[in-house]
């Protein structure tokens, strides 16, 4: 039987831009709706981000309704934010923390995001982002209902 | 990994309960049924859905069926996971690259307009 890893895994995504921190840290927060891969949320809505310390990640539909992502837990503007992954509307409501630092480089910026993921904490992980990417959780229950079946 | 399968599988609070109890040990479907609130059958349901969506692996030892968690999910899940961000990282790159250029290229008319022929 193979052993199964489940150490916390520490994973850390890095990006550099040619652009000062200031200027980084405005595009990634404040246009975030902009830059955020399309295929990820539904056609047409966008992401917005309230920037501030508690302030909230939400993804607003066409008609209006807003869906929240994350919240905002740590704020240093130009530096570092960090912010939690959440899943309302459930009853075990579990938060995967990321944090997202803006370092000075050289040649500009450079964006790291990581965070620590046990495998025990894996499921509900993905089950927050995979539920967050298809918009609201009774869609995403309604979703999972249908795709039983053709699973199965 | 076919995703549609394991988002289904992951939707349910129950499922998910069911992966946490399996972390670390093997277990028959009467051990992983003892501390939920459901019935058995309801429980086998949910293991043939987990086990289809490739999230656990099953062996038989003589008429039980012990369930584990599947290394293999795990990793995949944690691929999965991983390839969001740097898919995320990539396309932040992309725009910040275009604004540089952009930036660029405005400082540049800028300074042809006003340096003097």
């Amino acid at each position: 039987m193979t052993s199964l890893d489940l150490r916390p895994l520490p994973v850390r995504h890095s990006v550099d831009v040619r652009l000062p921190p200031s200027e980084a840290f405005d595009l990634f927060t404040r246009e975030i709706g902009v830059w955020w891969p399309k295929g990820d949320r539904r056609p047409g809505t966008t992401l917005e981000m309230e920037r501030r310390r508690g302030g909230r990640l939400t993804e607003r539909r066409a008609d209006g309704t807003r869906f929240e992502w994350g919240r905002i837990a740590a704020w240093e503007p130009n530096r570092r934010f960090v912010l939690t992954w959440t899943r309302e509307a459930e009853e075990d409501h579990e938060e995967l923390p990321i944090a997202v630092t803006f370092a000075r480089t050289s040649t500009g910026t450079c964006v790291t995001v990581s965070y620590e993921l046990a495998a025990s904490a894996l499921p509900r992980a993905s089950a927050a982002v995979m539920q967050t990417w298809r918009g609201a959780l009774a869609a995403a229950h309604r979703h999972a209902m249908q795709t039983v079946a053709v699973c199965v | 990994m076919h995703y549609e399968c394991v988002i289904a599988a992951l939707a349910d609070p129950t499922r998910r309960s069911i992966l946490e109890g399996l972390r670390g040990r093997e277990a028959s479907v009467a051990e992983i049924a003892a501390p939920l609130p459901v019935s058995r059958p309801a429980v086998s349901q949910h293991l043939r859905v987990l086990s289809d969506a490739g999230l656990l692996d099953v062996r038989r030892d003589g008429t039980r069926r012990l369930y584990r968690l599947s290394p293999r999910g795990i990793s995949d899940l944690r691929a999965w996971l991983d390839t969001m961000w740097s898919d995320a990282l990539q396309s932040f790159a992309a725009e910040a690259e275009a604004r540089h250029t952009a930036k660029t290229r405005r400082g540049n008319a800028s300074k042809t307009k006003d340096t003097p022929e």
